[in-house]
């Protein structure tokens, strides 16, 4: 096992990691998501990832009731009934998942230092290097983990990997550029030019993000904009319009978007953690309307593509 | 310059098409015709030798069986007039027929339609008179209670068949032709002895025949033009060149076709052993191809036709196996094995406008033969990757991908001469051979690693009959550290091992007495120098291939024991045994403990693999000074082609957490199904980890990915990437699935309507309506990598 000269002892929580991802930037990657999020968007697809410690899951399909969970609760309430979470006597302490036969309970975080973090990403840079993939960053979001975030981002820089991050862009720009200095290419969500619209869906306005997509796309190597398309939300052609006008005058190196569609997994996930999932919406996305939405964006002299 | 782009515009002939809808629509009937000729020519000759009764049998077939021609096929030859035959050989053994008959078919594996008229001949003509002759009787005689008191623990191979996993010296025969060879037996004759004599007699004796068949063609084909106006032109090419094949060496692209396929039937009829292989086709073809393409005589599309014509003609000649051999080998592969790409004897890549017209004739007829193989190493062109990837993302399985990088090295560890090892091909399913000039007898045997170890933990006792198998050795409770555990493991091993070389030794002893293969020598190198039976050793190399199952298994069951028994402590050693001898009944807690709290192969975890490594390098270095009975060395493969599900059928529980009776992994080298949860870079990196030297014989690894990971051209690179991963991984071999688990458990639901729905097995692709519900369904668990969210 290749170690590096200099152990890095920042730490940090990491929500789940994926070899092999081939939709998250150029080639086959690494994912390294780390836990935590400023924004709450209805919609989530990783609920799971929302709050910054560690925390248990529930996969209640799994469980056989067997209650070894209830003998290593040292709160004891947690469990009463198979298949069930008193999730408001939960103190995370994830004793369950160990004691848990059946993978019935999946740890949701876990603290790994930069070190850890470097020795999963290295095992897999003969893919990197055959099809000029790299690592990437996710989340939540990494530049709540900013120093840790930073340390990963450039030690795989110095090893020639390279690196990517998705980020849905709200931390204040100090903190922000000091991550971003690290990144080759930056995937950056865009989800409302309208900041009150923002606010009521996703718990923050859009500013921050705004300013920060601007300042990030001069200051980048490579950004892709990703645009989570949403029914009910942001998918009227004037929004569009908007960010598409934006991004041509704006940020004029962008030259891609990725529309990344609304799909429902959300739902389940929120069940995992115990938690409500508020989004609804009543007008489907046709094929058509994602058509003429791209078709704006590409009016805006800009490449977009279906998916990531 | 490769025509790629050219090549990838070729549409599909409506001749093919046409050809390929009858040939399917045709019934599988069992046939004794050859059976009843072979056994006339043995009663009319009781006093000459094994060696002259079979040339004379040969040739009796040469000159009498039954034949046929589809008016519109371009190339012509089969060994039964129907397409799709079960020939009964009763050289090699037919007693297995006679106590499965009736049930051939309904069998859940393989069935074939039995005549009843045929059924009542095969018991009265054919029967009685080889009973103790074949070599199926002899083995059984002669070494039958050594078989059977191995059996749980090793499974002797080729004990009712003739050999086959052979690559001929397909150029040589392109080159010389049936008289080009008869003149090198005539000029070798002087001084020879009484014995090379024999030889010399036998094979000149067949090649004559061999003209003889061809004119027969010839003959059908220009009686045919009269009644058949409308294919007359193409009728008329047929007989042109069957007519010519027997004098003289193949012209053209479209006579070299038709001579090499000539060649095949004729080592199937003497044989009808399991998988002679084309081998590089793509390298010996290209001569008469480029001279063609030269001179106008044809171009791409109309040699792309003539190329699906032979696709569609392996597809002819399947294999009749007894139903537990059909279990092991589901699907009757016969191993037409073509290879493609790689590099040439001197290193250079050998990548030409044939390899890529193979892999559109795939893309074309996406049947289960022949069984395609690309050779990669560092330098192959993009294309040839990306067009690859094109195919296998269709979902035949093929191509299967081998690795020139590690293959080459593998083979030169073993007595391979560089130029060769370089030159090598497939055989089979996923054995490695030279060309033209190796009798590899690459399945002698396939020994039970998992077996072995529960007979270590259990004092030599089998833990499903409580039968005595191997030596007494202590049970689990016994030992007081995990080194303890495997010094009994390596104890059984040893035993078992001795008695296995014993058998392989008197099983290549009778199939020199009962089965010289005449026909086959005079292409195989150097047996014509030598005057030697290729059975007798007469060929170039005379390898012997034991198969090392199965990895993942032995990988998981250690970890398992290691982890939680003596480092964690976490399960008893008398607990452990208990359960494992009551196949965990009422115990699913210690199950799923071992399941899912101790790591498993194939998710690089680099202890877990090390531990697979260890046990197969002790086995395969076994080997090492030992010569097999024609002189050669052994060398180990590391696949079990689907004997997976019937051994594992015959090991009780184990401490990977599997049940007892339930497959071991599939495939070779891959993971236990379902467990290698890390995607498809960490189980690469773990396979990587097992010597590739240690499967010089062949390895197979099984992937499974889902068709939508094709469906971009981004999709496509990045799966080229992938197999360049592979490359530089120094992984010998590996396959793709791609196909819907909904699709799968549609086809497994209604059969009716996924027909043509073909799925790798193991190094080789059948129908998967056609295989067994078990099979099926452990294809559907195998793991699936997608990873499009």
């Amino acid at each position: 096992m290749s170690t590096t000269a200099q152990k890095n002892p920042v730490t940090g929580i990491v929500f789940d990691t994926q070899r092999f991802a081939t939709h998250d930037g150029h080639g086959i990657r690494t994912l390294i998501f780390l836990k935590g999020c400023p924004l709450r968007c209805e919609w989530c697809t990783n609920p799971e990832s929302q709050a910054f410690e560690p925390e248990p899951g529930l996969f209640a399909d799994k469980c056989a009731g067997c209650m070894k969970c209830a003998d290593v609760c040292p709160y004891g309430e947690a469990f009463r009934e198979a298949g069930r979470v008193e999730w408001d006597k939960c103190e995370k302490c994830l004793r369950c998942v160990d004691a848990c036969l059946y993978e019935a309970r999946v740890p949701y975080g876990r603290s790994m230092s930069v070190d850890d973090v470097l020795r999963l990403i290295r095992r897999d840079k003969v893919f990197f290097k055959k099809s000029g993939g790299g690592v990437t960053l996710g989340g939540g979001e990494a530049t709540c983990q900013p120093d840790f975030a930073a340390a990963i981002l450039r030690a795989c820089r110095e090893e020639g990997i390279h690196t990517a991050m998705e980020t849905c862009g709200c931390t204040p720009w100090p903190t922000f550029s000091r991550v971003i200095a690290h990144v080759d290419l930056l995937l950056m969500d865009l989800k409302h030019m309208d900041s009150t619209r923002h606010r009521e869906k996703t718990a923050v306005g859009n500013e921050i993000i705004l300013d920060n997509a601007v300042r990030a796309a001069a200051a980048v190597p490579e950004m892709i904009v990703r645009f989570p398309l949403i029914p009910d939300f942001n998918d009227s052609p004037e929004n569009v319009e908007a960010m598409g006008a934006f991004i041509r005058e704006k940020m004029p190196r962008v030259r891609r978007v990725d529309i990344l569609q609304y799909h429902s997994v959300g739902e389940s996930k929120n069940a995992r953690i115990g938690k409500e999932y508020a989004f609804t919406y009543t007008n489907e996305l046709t094929p058509e309307k994602v058509d003429e939405l791209k078709r704006i964006l590409e009016s805006h002299d800009l490449t977009v593509s279906i998916g990531g | 310059m490769t025509r790629f782009s050219e090549i990838t515009e070729l549409g599909q002939s409506a001749r093919v098409r046409r050809l390929k809808d009858r040939m399917l629509a045709e019934p599988r009937y069992m046939s004794i015709e050859q059976a009843l000729i072979v056994t006339e020519v043995y009663r009319n000759n009781p006093d000459l030798s094994p060696a002259r009764k079979r040339a004379m049998a040969l040739a009796e077939a040469m000159r009498r069986i039954d034949i046929a021609i589809d008016p519109e096929e371009l190339l012509v030859g089969n060994r039964t007039a129907g397409v799709r035959a079960g020939v009964v050989f009763p050289e090699a053994g037919i007693s297995w027929i006679d106590r499965e008959l009736e049930t051939l078919p309904t069998r859940p594996q393989d069935k074939f339609n039995v005549r009843p008229e045929d059924s009542v001949r095969f018991r009265e003509e054919i029967l009685p008179f080889w009973k103790g002759k074949s070599l199926e009787d002899t083995i059984r005689a002669e070494a039958g209670d050594l078989v059977d008191a191995i059996g749980r623990v090793v499974k002797i191979n080729q004990k009712d068949h003739a050999q086959g996993h052979i690559c001929p010296d397909v150029a040589g025969w392109l080159e010389k032709g049936p008289a080009g060879l008869r003149k090198e037996i005539a000029a070798r004759r002087t001084g020879a002895g009484a014995r090379q004599n024999e030889f010399y007699d036998g094979a000149d004796m067949v090649l004559a025949a061999t003209g003889d068949f061809m004119r027969r063609y010839a003959e059908l084909a220009e009686e045919m033009v009269g009644r058949d106006g409308e294919n007359a032109g193409t009728l008329r090419e047929v007989a042109r060149i069957c007519r010519a094949l027997p004098d003289r060496p193949p012209e053209t692209f479209h006579e070299a076709l038709q001579s090499l396929w000539f060649l095949f039937t004729l080592l199937h009829l003497e044989s009808n052993a399991s998988s002679f292989s084309p081998g590089r086709a793509d390298q010996y073809l290209y001569p008469f191809f480029k001279r063609d393409m030269e001179n106008g005589r044809i171009d791409l599309a109309g040699a792309l036709e003539l190329i699906e014509c032979l696709w569609l003609k392996f597809n002819q000649i399947v294999y009749l196996r007894n139903s537990h051999s059909a279990s092991f080998f589901a699907g009757f592969p016969i191993g037409f094995n073509v290879a493609l790409g790689g590099i040439d004897r001197d290193g250079n890549d050998a990548t030409n406008d044939l390899s890529f017209l193979f892999l559109k004739a795939q893309s074309h007829i996406l049947l289960p033969q022949p069984n395609l193989s690309a050779r990669l190493h560092a330098g192959s062109p993009e294309e040839l990757l990306n067009e690859c990837s094109r195919v296998v993302g269709m979902g035949s399985g093929m191509p299967q991908f081998f690795n020139d990088e590690s293959i080459v090295p593998a083979l030169m560890n073993q007595v391979i001469e560089p130029g060769d090892a370089r030159d090598y091909a497939i055989v089979g399913c996923v054995e490695l051979t030279t060309a033209g000039n190796n009798l590899g007898w690459s399945d002698a045997a396939m020994f039970n690693l998992p077996k072995a170890l529960e007979l270590a933990m259990n004092d030599g006792k089998c833990l499903i009959t409580g039968a005595q198998l191997g030596p007494h050795t202590g049970t689990l409770p016994d030992f007081a550290t995990y080194e303890e555990l495997e010094n009994a493991f390596a104890a059984q091993i040893d035993y078992f091992f001795d008695k296995m070389i014993t058998a392989c030794e008197k099983v290549e002893e009778i199939h020199q007495r009962v089965l010289p293969s005449a026909f086959l020598s005079t292409v195989i190198n150097d047996c014509l120098d030598k005057g030697l039976d290729v059975t007798r050793g007469g060929a170039h190399y005379n390898l012997s291939g034991i198969q090392a199952i199965q990895v993942a298994n032995v990988a998981d069951s250690l970890a398992a024991v290691k982890h939680l028994v003596y480092d964690e402590q976490r399960v008893g050693q008398a607990d452990l045994l208990q359960a494992l001898r009551n196949d965990f009944a009422g115990r699913e807690d210690l199950a799923l403990l071992l399941l899912n709290k101790a790591p498993k192969f194939g998710n690089d975890v680099q202890w877990v693999d090390d531990i697979g490594q260890k046990w197969i390098a002790y086995f395969a270095g076994k080997f090492a000074g030992l010569k097999n009975y024609r002189g050669g060395p052994y060398h180990t493969g590391l696949y079990t082609v689907s004997a997976h599900v019937p051994m594992g059928a015959n090991v009780g529980a184990s401490p990977d957490g599997r049940r007892a009776g339930t497959p071991l992994a599939d495939g070779g080298m891959s993971a236990v199904y379902g467990r290698d949860t890390n995607g498809p870079t960490a189980l690469l990196r773990s396979v990587s980890r097992i010597d590739a030297k240690l499967g010089s014989n062949g390895t197979l690894l099984n992937m499974k990915f889902l068709p939508q990971f094709f469906k971009t051209e981004e999709g496509i690179a990045k799966f080229s990437s992938l197999l360049r991963a592979f490359v530089h991984l120094r992984i010998n071999h590996v396959q793709f699935n791609v196909v819907n688990r909904e699709d799968l458990l549609a086809a497994q639901k209604n059969p009716d309507n996924f027909p043509h729905l073909t799925i790798r097995v193991a190094g080789y692709t059948a129908y998967f309506t056609e295989l067994s519900k078990e099979l099926q369904d452990e294809i559907i668990a195998r793991t699936t990598f997608d990873n499009v969210g």
